[in-house]
């Protein structure tokens, strides 16, 4: 699996250093003192961009920064016979049919196609046909194709749907793997998207209301009346693990020393809507539900990292000052035994018990995926109060 | 809370703001979504009047006395009149005018101790990643060999040449000369040089070169912390003049801060401990010293986020800042300063 | 934050589609020493004959600003059109400006803290962010490609497929981004002082937000901002803004009066041209044209246009200069020394 080929230029020393530090129990010491499951801290803010139908931009505070337009578009929804069937998605919405409320869905279900979401994605320095770029593309567009909630949203009628055209764009060179930067900023781009309000009814032609104050949230907020369900657009979490610690939103340098990392997509299990006589308290969307959408495993840099040379082993230590040519070249890439304080590149795999820690611990009521989903939700509704 | 949004602070403010005097009414009338604005009779520069201290732009004349010699960040156009090239503030030294620019990549001078990256080895040379326009170059012939600090040069170091330093190594050294192109030249001719361990590196980007916030050149860029919070081992602090910055726990008799002062008749001890100098095997490291070279880290970090001067004496006064907002709040263990631990440790050091 | 209209995107709403016009030209001064721009005593003003296009012919020849100007754009299929006959009436443009009157620009610098120098620049509602990257080591490919033409920028230009009124795929070989790149980067390395840095490259890249007219210009003010920002030493600022005319090619209207700063749906109706100046001053280092105008329009076109590059100029300095008080207050730089007040002096060369 790609991601950033390039070489590491961490020396043996930092990354030994790095790696005890991130081991340490029972609670890791990360270089910049965070929590193991601490975010950085980030200025994010959406409807930035008048000329889309939802953006949003957050800023890292080491400086890595992203912004995200969403367009739509009227479309001809093609005739069913050419409709593209994602087999699970049609499996899943079986499970939901109880949650749809709105009847009237159910009928055109087969009509629903992931070709509805188009998303490109832009890396500074990178071709946007760059393995590294489209593999990041494709886990975004995964998550969010995956419960099917989005594409359900884009209907208008049986004949027409929007198209919807996401782009991505990292500003700052990628600092860190951009992926939960690039996620939580889709994300918010989606919870900004308006659409102009339908005012033909049943099959016609679908004429709009051109008054924009009257469009309509793609994502309603909480607590406005809406047939549709009240699931989030799903986020992508990157966590790593080094020996036993367990890391999110880990930077370049952490990555370096990973044992294995993970990007996992999580979504909101869409909750029943919302009667029309109740408000939503603040205290109803914290009981979320959370729905794992994927795991995908990422190959972390610290494979290809150098490894340190013990100093027995090295003639510039006063090693073994007889050194010969051969021996050094064997003493940098043969396998030398651990020797405490020397940096040694992770091997193989790690075991099941940790991946499924991670998975946890991403998953776990109160846990990280609720609480960037809240943090994020206060976003949204600043923005609202500003408007 | 594992997240910490921040609410973005006027990222896009719609009007201009009118903090010059002098400026005209053009945003009174705002309101619209499109504020035109009358330049027509507004002077070109609103701040020439109001003396030199302030900033100087790109164009603008400094002076058009002849008695003047032009310095850096600036040009000289019709023999007498000097003109800034970059935005900065004008400083003076004798008949030597130039401007420093707010912010600029690190120029290397003679003499700065500059912390740098391995970013190639070539046959007799390596090349160093110093945060400047050009990597420097560190010649196989300017570091101390192993086994005695007189030893003449071989062709087996030659080929040996990665054992010293290889690619992605940090190391600490000195400018010792700069070539024609700007490049710089390092040595680590000195016990006190030479490469990384036990420590964890952070680059102040942007700033380097002394002015405008970042590591500025001072008394010492080095020094030593005895006792640091918790009974930690002693801990070092290099501060590159480049912006590139390395802490690390102290190992006695060695490093840049290293005690012994290297005479003749002590070339034998000086060669044994001369075999770490190329090491790169970190020493035990307990939890204490590592949350405070931590600890460390994220005031300098603070420093550099916020503007602020980075040398001993503000990174000194961080620290202690941020082991008494800690022991406030009753969490000596914690030592993030992100987010409003941050503003606050800001405030402090800034004096506002 | 202003909220204008959204545009809304249906196929039915969507009618200002915009084409690329193929045959352009760029034109830009080749030579170091660049000329100084002034208008001829007022010529009288006569129907485009051979005669006057000669003339002018021979006077841009002269100032070797431009090799041509004249390019034949396509028709445009534009199903609104501009009603720019209310112009000379009541003075007003379509967004209620004058003829002479810039749009709102806003513009910040420091926008990314990890970079060496970026800006954010809005000239209405075109939107621009630069990033600046360097002084840095020239990698060895570059080097090698550049020995020749040695190049201290490197320009790219990324438009988001989300700029334009209709949405539209970025592409990275686009004809039309790459010539405005190539023509950012010719006239910006004249303004830096590339001497000091032999072996390095500095890279910019821009990338376009939003578009409503002026984007060249955008690009350039943008451009310059950051490179201040970084302290690239410049010899002055490189300022740009288009200019057009009020009635189209084909109405043959020679009283048309010049317009400033024109916006997307001017730019669709009207000729236009986009010039870039350095400094204060008259001297031009880029001027692209491609759209189709009579040549007794052009210098009053042009001067309007170095006009506005004076206004913008005063514009970006002020953005810096309003950052630089902010950091002198905050105490992260020092202020300077004061070269004696009787040296003070304006930097206007009139």
């Amino acid at each position: 699996m790609a991601t950033n080929q390039q070489q590491v230029l961490i020396s043996p020393a930092e990354l030994a250093y790095l790696h005890a530090s991130l081991s340490l129990s029972p609670e890791p010491i990360r270089p910049d003192g965070r929590s193991s499951t601490q975010f950085r801290p980030l200025v994010a803010e959406t409807d930035i961009l008048p000329g889309t139908n939802g953006s949003a931009r957050i800023c890292f505070a080491d400086g890595s920064e992203a912004i995200v337009g969403v367009k739509v578009e009227v479309e001809k929804t093609k005739p069913k016979a050419g409709a593209m069937i994602n087999p699970e998605e049609g499996k899943e919405e079986k499970g939901d049919t109880g949650v749809e409320g709105g009847g009237g869905f159910d009928d055109d279900k087969k009509n629903y196609s992931n070709d509805w979401v188009e998303l490109a994605v832009d890396i500074p320095g990178h071709r946007d046909d760059d393995p590294g770029t489209a593999f990041l593309g494709n886990m975004i567009l995964e998550a969010l194709l995956e419960d099917g909630e989005l594409v359900k949203r884009l209907r208008i009628n049986s004949r027409f749907h929007w198209k919807m055209y996401l782009d991505v764009l990292l500003i700052s060179q990628p600092l860190s793997y951009p992926l939960p930067l690039l996620s939580l900023t889709t994300h918010l781009a989606l919870l900004s998207t308006r659409l102009p309000c339908l005012i033909s009814e049943g099959d016609e032609d679908p004429m709009f209301d051109d008054d924009w104050a009257a469009s309509t949230n793609l994502y309603p907020p909480r607590g406005e009346k809406s047939k549709l369900s009240t699931s989030r657009p799903p986020i992508t979490l990157l966590v790593m693990s080094v020996g036993h610690s367990i890391l999110f939103d880990p930077t370049y340098e952490e990555l370096a020393v990973a044992d294995a990392v993970l990007a996992v997509s999580v979504s909101e299990e869409p909750t029943k809507p919302v009667p029309q006589d109740t408000i939503a308290t603040p205290k109803q969307a914290k009981d979320r539900a959370l729905r794992l959408l994927s795991i995908r495993s990422i190959d972390p840099p610290s494979r290809i990292t150098p490894p340190g040379v013990p100093n027995g082993l090295n003639p510039a230590t006063n090693g073994e000052v007889a050194g010969l040519q051969p021996k050094h070249a064997e003493a940098r890439t043969a396998e030398v035994p651990a020797t405490e304080g020397v940096w040694k590149a992770p091997r193989g795999g790690v075991s099941r018990s940790v991946l499924s820690a991670m998975v946890f611990k991403a998953l776990e009521k109160g846990g990280v995926a609720d609480e960037v989903l809240d943090g994020l939700q206060g976003v949204e509704m600043a923005s609202e109060i500003l408007e | 809370m594992p997240i910490i949004i921040i609410q973005p602070q006027a990222v896009a403010p719609p009007m201009i703001k009118d903090s010059d005097a002098s400026s005209d009414s053009s945003s009174d009338n705002g309101g619209g979504a499109d504020i035109d604005i009358d330049m027509t009779g507004m002077e070109s520069h609103p701040q020439s009047g109001s003396g030199g201290a302030g900033i100087v732009t790109p164009g603008q004349i400094i002076t058009t006395d002849s008695q003047w010699m032009r310095g850096h960040g600036t040009q000289l156009v019709n023999s007498s009149t000097i003109k800034a090239t970059v935005a900065g503030t004008v400083s003076r030294t004798n008949k030597l005018l130039s401007v420093s620019a707010m912010r600029a990549r690190y120029i290397p001078e003679v003499g700065d101790l500059v912390v740098g990256r391995i970013i190639e080895v070539q046959a007799k040379r390596w090349r160093v990643d110093v945060n400047a326009p050009q990597n420097a170059a560190l010649p196989l012939s300017s570091i101390n060999l192993p086994g005695g600090i007189l030893r003449k040069r071989t062709e087996t170091d030659e080929l040996a040449i990665r054992n010293f330093f290889s690619e992605g190594d940090l190391l600490v050294a000195e400018v010792q000369g700069l070539l024609g192109d700007g490049g710089a030249m390092l040595h680590t001719r000195s016990l006190k040089f030479g490469k990384l361990r036990n420590g964890l590196f952070l680059a102040v980007k942007g700033q380097g070169g002394g002015h405008g916030g970042g590591v500025v050149k001072s008394r010492r860029q080095t020094w030593t912390i005895d006792s640091p919070e918790g009974g930690g081992k002693a801990i070092d602090v290099i501060l590159g003049v480049n912006g590139y910055v390395w802490i690390q726990m102290h190992v006695h008799g060695e490093g840049v801060t290293a005690e012994t002062k290297v005479g003749l008749n002590r070339l034998d001890e000086a060669a044994a401990s001369a075999g770490n100098v190329y090491s790169s095997q970190n020493d035990r490291i307990d939890r204490e010293t590592t949350r405070e070279i931590a600890r460390l880290r994220g005031v300098v970090t603070v420093l550099a986020e916020y503007g602020l001067r980075i040398d001993e004496e503000m990174v000194m006064r961080g620290y202690r800042e941020a082991v008494e907002l800690a022991k406030e709040m009753d969490a000596v263990e914690d030592i993030y300063l992100g987010g409003e631990k941050g503003d606050t440790l800001a405030r402090i050091l800034s004096g506002r | 934050m202003l909220a204008p209209a959204k545009p809304i995107n249906c196929p039915l709403a969507s009618c200002l589609a915009w084409s690329a016009c193929p045959t352009k030209k760029f034109t830009n001064c080749s030579d170091s020493e660049l000329s100084l721009f002034r208008l001829p005593p007022s010529a009288p003003v006569t129907t485009p004959s051979t005669d006057t296009i000669n003339r002018f012919d021979l006077y841009l020849r002269a100032t070797s600003v431009l090799d041509s100007v004249f390019s034949h754009s396509p028709a445009r299929n534009v199903a609104m059109p501009l009603d720019t006959s209310t112009y000379s009436m009541a003075l007003l443009r379509v967004d209620g400006r004058r003829w002479n009157e810039l749009r709102r620009l806003h513009a910040q610098i420091r926008t990314q803290s990890a970079s060496d120098g970026s800006s954010y620049l809005e000239m209405g509602h075109t939107k621009v962010l630069c990033v600046v990257t360097g002084p840095t080591e020239k990698l060895a490919s570059q080097r090698m490609a550049s020995s020749s033409s040695s190049s201290l920028l490197d320009v790219n230009i990324s438009i988001a497929g989300f700029s334009s009124v209709d949405r539209k795929r970025p592409s990275r070989t686009d004809k039309r981004v790459s010539e405005m790149a190539f023509t950012v980067q010719q006239s910006l390395n004249k303004a830096v002082h590339a001497a000091i840095f032999p072996n390095s490259t500095i890279s910019i890249s821009l990338t376009v937000l939003s578009q409503d007219g002026s984007l060249l210009a955008s690009l350039f003010n943008a451009a310059t901002l950051a490179l201040v920002d970084a302290g690239i030493p410049m010899s002055d600022y490189v300022t740009a803004c288009t200019s057009g005319s009020t009635s189209s090619y084909a109405a043959a209207d020679d009283a048309a009066d010049p317009l400033l700063d024109l916006n997307r749906q001017e730019e669709q109706e009207l000729p236009f041209l986009t010039v870039a100046t350095l400094g204060g001053s008259d001297r031009v280092c880029a001027l692209v044209c491609e759209s189709r105008v009579q040549v007794s329009r052009l210098e009053g076109m042009l001067a309007v246009g170095v006009d506005g590059c004076k206004q913008v100029r005063t514009l970006l300095d002020r953005v810096i200069r309003e950052r630089g008080a902010k950091m002198i207050e905050e105490g992260a730089i020092a202020r300077g020394d004061v070269v004696g007040a009787g040296d003070e002096m304006d930097t206007e060369e009139d």
